[in-house]
């Protein structure tokens, strides 16, 4: 009898040994992708869940990159109806169509390279999610005039870059899951300047125009030099 | 005592309510931003509604397929899946059928037409899909997604050329022309060679697809000389 119980205690005992260590062995495996790879070449199929880009803060700044490139999207549908609104016969602004649809253009082409970006960090493109975001600067009527198109451009502008600071911010912060050196300078690297410079053209052009555009007398003649010029330093 | 108060709060309130409108009228007073309108004869203008409607709608339904091209770009370039020769074929697709948007807006301008409701031209264009088994699938899709295009383009030459009574029976020769001798000639070259990607990937998917893909993308990566370039190298 006692030397049932002492095999039965003896069985148990070395199988929760067994299992705690598959167990054991299995958390730290999973960690890495080294190990998910030697598995995979055994005979036994394995998944390999870390054999990715990913690592830094990435997973949590993810949804962030992925609304920035809705974001510039949707900012370049916007610019390039501004371009076409002065592109028909009634406004015939060539300039002012010009100027926003390379903001257009420089938006999409800026869309494609951080969806670069994402999947080189080991991330995925999700087109639906879009943060919502109510002060944000929009457009419900295309049928403005030259300066109100510059105000409304400089007002767009600022929310992408504001958007862009705002992943800067959550990249640096120090904080274990969302601290990612990479993604805060390739926001300071790829956007920063530009934006910076864009702002401060759109700016000097808004208060330039305005100036111009106080002579009653003068404004249609201002409006047509201002854009015949706007159209040269493109 | 409380009256007085009263008083003297009303009178403020009138008083910064006048400054206020002062100030905002000035502001209109002083720029000149809008220039005044020019009447202009209209007898050029000749393209009727439901040919006008269609082409509108063409606009959309082309950066619905940028956008897809756009997915599929995406979806190639993750790091799981490594296809960055056929990422790079659909990122180019996708600035591509944005420029054939572009092409139909600008035509539109051509013709007198787009001068208000702008924004109903682009409706938040989404994609299709967003991800794809293997690239032969997505090139099945691609070329899918060129015969609707396609469809919707003759469709537009089929209207535009017999508008019926809603458009007064006026035969656009110069759109149908456009439509068929330059637009549709470079949807058929599109297909085309579409329809040549999927024969030979498909042909050399049949023994070990896994190889078959990883060599194709290469070549879509490389150009036509990707071999020789790589033995060189």
């Amino acid at each position: 009898m006692k030397s049932y119980v002492k095999f039965d205690i003896k069985m148990y005992s070395s199988i929760i040994v067994i299992v705690l260590s598959a167990f054991i062995s299995n958390i730290f495996a999973a960690e890495y992708c080294y190990s998910e790879v030697v598995g995979a070449c055994s005979p036994v199929d394995n998944v390999m869940e870390n054999c990715n880009a990913k690592y830094g803060g990435i997973d949590d700044t993810m949804k962030e990159l992925q609304n920035y490139v809705n974001l510039q999207i949707n900012r370049n549908w916007q610019f390039l109806l501004l371009s076409v609104h002065f592109a028909n016969y009634e406004t015939n602004r060539p300039g002012f169509t010009e100027l926003h649809k390379s903001y257009a253009d420089t938006l999409w082409n800026d869309a494609i390279d951080e969806i670069k970006h994402i999947t080189k960090r080991g991330g995925h493109m999700d087109f639906f999610y879009k943060k919502k975001n109510p002060n944000q600067a929009e457009i419900d009527n295309y049928d403005v005039t030259e300066l109100a198109s510059l105000g409304k451009a400089i007002d767009l502008w600022k929310s992408v870059a504001e958007e862009g600071h705002y992943i800067h911010r959550e990249s640096t912060r120090r904080h274990d899951k969302l601290h990612d050196p990479e993604v805060a300078s390739h926001i300071e690297n790829k956007y920063v300047h530009k934006h910076a410079d864009i702002i401060r053209d759109l700016s000097g052009n808004i208060n330039e125009l305005k100036v111009m555009l106080n002579k009653i007398e003068d404004s249609n003649v201002a409006l047509f030099l201002f854009d015949n010029f706007l159209k040269k330093m493109k | 005592m409380k009256s007085k108060m009263k008083f003297l709060l009303n009178s403020f309130a009138i008083i910064f309510i006048i400054i206020v409108c002062l100030k905002n009228t000035n502001v209109e007073a002083k720029l000149q931003c809008k220039a005044p309108p020019v009447e202009i004869p209209k007898d050029w203008i000749t393209m009727v509604d439901p040919c006008i409607k269609k082409m509108q709608n063409q606009v959309q339904q082309e950066l619905i397929a940028a956008m897809t091209y756009l997915a599929m770009g995406a979806h190639f370039s993750k790091d799981t899946v490594n296809r960055q020769g056929f990422a790079k074929f659909f990122f180019d697709s996708a600035s591509e059928e944005r420029e054939h948007a572009i092409k139909l807006i600008h035509y539109l301008l051509m013709r007198g037409e787009l001068t208000s409701d702008v924004a109903q031209l682009i409706r938040d264009p989404f994609p299709l899909a967003e991800s794809w088994i293997d690239g032969l699938t997505a090139l099945k899709e691609a070329l899918q997604l060129e015969a609707n295009v396609t469809k919707k383009l003759r469709d537009i030459a089929s209207t535009c050329e017999n508008p019926g009574k809603d458009g007064d029976n006026f035969n656009d020769y110069h759109l149908v022309d456009w439509i068929t001798g330059e637009y549709l000639e470079e949807q058929y070259k599109g297909q085309r060679q579409l329809a040549g990607h999927i024969t030979t990937l498909g042909k050399m998917m049949h023994t070990n697809p896994a190889l078959a893909e990883y060599l194709y993308d290469k070549k879509l990566l490389f150009g036509k000389d990707f071999i020789s370039d790589s033995v060189a190298a």
